[in-house]
């Protein structure tokens, strides 16, 4: 995205900033310009509100995920179990 | 013609992250999650032909699943009695009823916290499971990894911006997906 002239965006790049955001990776410059879109922009409003909401609830989840080396470890097992029944019944 | 088919080879993207979720819940270890998951699936295998079509991939494997678990448990159950004699071993009465009473209420305590978040955490993997593959690996490696920029951009090669478009349309379909139940 282009950096924000006076703090004014469009909505895509506020909803970027937004994304941002959530990740603790906009600038102080980014966070100001989504506050000042903010005011003006409903959508953009309700966009930050429903993504923060969705920041909490994916936390609250707790979501233990796989690692790729544990999904690679299963896949190689499967792998094999499926080549093993593709000789077994040609 | 069966509603729903069965595709291997796609499972482990698809469904790894979802039964590893269910597991380990229950059985509280990483390795023996992953053990129980790779046993689905190989169960599965060995038995798609019974396979009728009626439920989804996921609720069948899900199913097989919990006979897993349901199993592991009648192994390590003679294990666990051992423990549980162990307890009642102990020097000082009092503590040992005290340090009982602690293990019981924390149990309890997050006991129900995890039923709460299980929900939640199953409904957020499945919506995962309706946006590409792809872009649900990476918002998964971003987001619940908590990996930063540069290393996910260079795990799937692509540039910071396809990074957050893919990320925004992937927080957005999430949105959506959770917005009746949940947001
Ligand atoms: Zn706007």
């Amino acid at each position: 995205m282009q950096k924000p002239k006076f703090f004014i965006l469009n909505c895509s790049d506020a909803a970027n900033c937004c994304d941002k955001k959530e990740y603790n990776e906009a600038s102080i410059r980014e966070k100001t310009s989504i506050i000042i879109h903010n005011l003006f922009c409903k959508k953009c409003r309700d966009y930050s509100a429903k993504n923060s909401k969705l920041t909490q609830l994916i936390k609250k989840a707790r979501i233990k995920a796989c690692t790729s080396e544990e999904k690679r470890d299963i896949k190689e097992k499967l792998k094999q179990e499926i080549s093993k029944q593709g000789s077994s019944s040609s | 013609m069966p509603k729903h088919k069965l595709d291997p080879n796609k499972w482990v993207d698809k469904y790894a992250d979802y039964l590893f979720n269910y597991a380990i819940v229950r059985v509280n270890d990483r390795e023996i999650a992953n053990d129980l998951v790779s046993e689905t699936f190989l169960a599965g295998l060995n038995s798609k032909d019974n396979f009728l079509g009626k439920a989804s991939e996921r609720t069948w494997l899900i199913s097989i699943l919990k006979r897993k678990v349901i199993d592991y448990y009648r192994r390590i159950n003679s294990q666990k009695g051992k423990a549980e004699v162990r307890i009642n071993y102990s020097d000082d009465e009092n503590n040992g009823e005290w340090l009982e009473e602690q293990v019981a209420d924390d149990f309890d305590r997050s006991a129900e916290d995890e039923m709460e978040n299980e929900e939640l955490r199953l409904a957020i993997l499945e919506c995962l499971d309706e946006i590409n593959p792809k872009h649900a690996a990476i918002f998964k490696m971003k987001t619940i990894d908590g990996a930063d920029t540069e290393a996910v951009c260079n795990e799937f090669k692509i540039t910071p911006s396809n990074l957050w478009v893919i990320i925004h349309r992937a927080r957005t379909a999430l949105a959506t997906c959770l917005e009746k139940k949940w947001l």
